[in-house]
């Protein structure tokens, strides 16, 4: 027996109440809810929407604490969903042919001059590797429709894993520079390193930003 | 988590097979499936039946998809390949350990 706007009106402002940040377990808890409401009314409890969604959660989520819980393990579940993902994709890209490739790039590394203008020049390529798997989650993320105050935990958690690089490449410009300036140690600085050093993480960056962006076609449902 | 304590090593495996003979459910429906096989004898709380399903989910064994049911999200679940192969894997070893348990406790099989 469906149930009415109105009451499915009520049921939505009242599952506000439990404070549900990601749209994906919201739409789940509340679904279920509105299934077995439905068939409680079916089998002939006509009282008002309150008291049947109070009898309703009780019983099968075990109220405000029991949701609480179910929230908690299904974020633990899909980030864990997500490193996984992600060890497997990084272990399909660091196979013969990447390997030969972080030879190649470290050789070239070794014939690089080590100057300032060679630093400066690999480090705008690390930082455009980087923004590489960025751009693609932010271009990529299909439309997912979020109630106001929420968000996909697909997209959130996605994004947040395809900044990675960007942090990596914002501690070496800062925390190194920094290091190097506070404790007067010249190698730490980035302009001192070894173009080696920069081309191993260059190959680093293309592996991760491949294992990336598989990920976002996995997640996100893209036909490859 | 269930009105069985002795479920408890057995969701799993409940999923998994209801989910390979039925190819695709959402969550309500699993918990009314196993009320209405068992005539409500085995009651699958949402507490216990949510961790399990996105655990599955996590490893691999299930995949997800959703649909707009009556103007609402419905996510269904399925099984994935890796999935198939395990239902027969857990329902062996549950077989195993319902025969181990005839033999210790001196049960006598169910007569239908």
């Amino acid at each position: 027996m469906n149930l009415s706007e109105r009451e499915l009106d009520w049921i939505n402002k009242r599952m506000d109440w439990y404070g549900i940040k990601y749209q994906e377990i919201y739409n789940e808890i509340f679904d279920h809810i509105v299934s077995a409401i439905e068939l409680e009314r079916a089998e002939g409890d006509k009282r008002t929407i309150d008291i049947v969604f109070d009898k309703v959660t009780d019983r099968d989520f075990g109220g405000y604490l029991g949701v609480d819980k179910i929230v908690k393990t299904y974020q633990q579940a899909y980030r864990r969903k997500i490193r996984k993902a992600m060890f497997v994709n990084f272990k399909y890209y660091l196979n013969g042919q990447t390997m030969l490739f972080v030879v190649v790039f470290t050789i070239i590394g070794f014939y690089l001059p080590h100057s300032k203008a060679t630093s400066i020049v690999v480090l705008i390529a690390l930082v455009l590797a980087a923004y590489v798997p960025v751009t693609y989650a932010y271009i990529n993320s299909p439309e997912i429709k979020t109630d106001d105050g929420k968000q996909s935990i697909v997209k959130s958690y996605v994004k947040t894993r395809s900044f990675f690089l960007v942090l990596v490449i914002i501690n070496i410009l800062n925390v190194f520079s920094f290091s190097a300036n506070e404790w007067h140690i010249a190698f730490l600085s980035p302009k001192n390193f070894h173009p080696v050093i920069y081309m191993l993480l260059f190959s680093f960056f293309i592996i991760y930003g491949l294992s990336i962006i598989k990920l976002c076609k996995q997640e996100f449902k893209i036909a490859e | 988590m269930s009105s069985n304590p002795m479920l408890k090593g057995t969701l799993q495996t409940i999923i998994l097979k209801l989910l390979e003979d039925n190819s695709q459910m959402y969550g309500y429906e699993i918990t009314q499936k196993v009320k209405e096989v068992t005539a409500g004898d085995i009651v699958i709380t949402e507490g216990a039946l949510y961790p399990a399903l996105h655990k599955l989910e996590a490893d691999g064994l299930l995949e997800t998809f959703t649909e707009i049911v009556e103007s609402r999200v419905r996510k269904y679940y399925r099984l994935t390949e890796q999935g198939g192969r395990e239902v027969t894997e857990k329902l062996n070893e549950a077989r195993a350990f319902i025969d181990q348990l005839q033999l210790l406790l001196n049960l006598k099989p169910a007569v239908k």
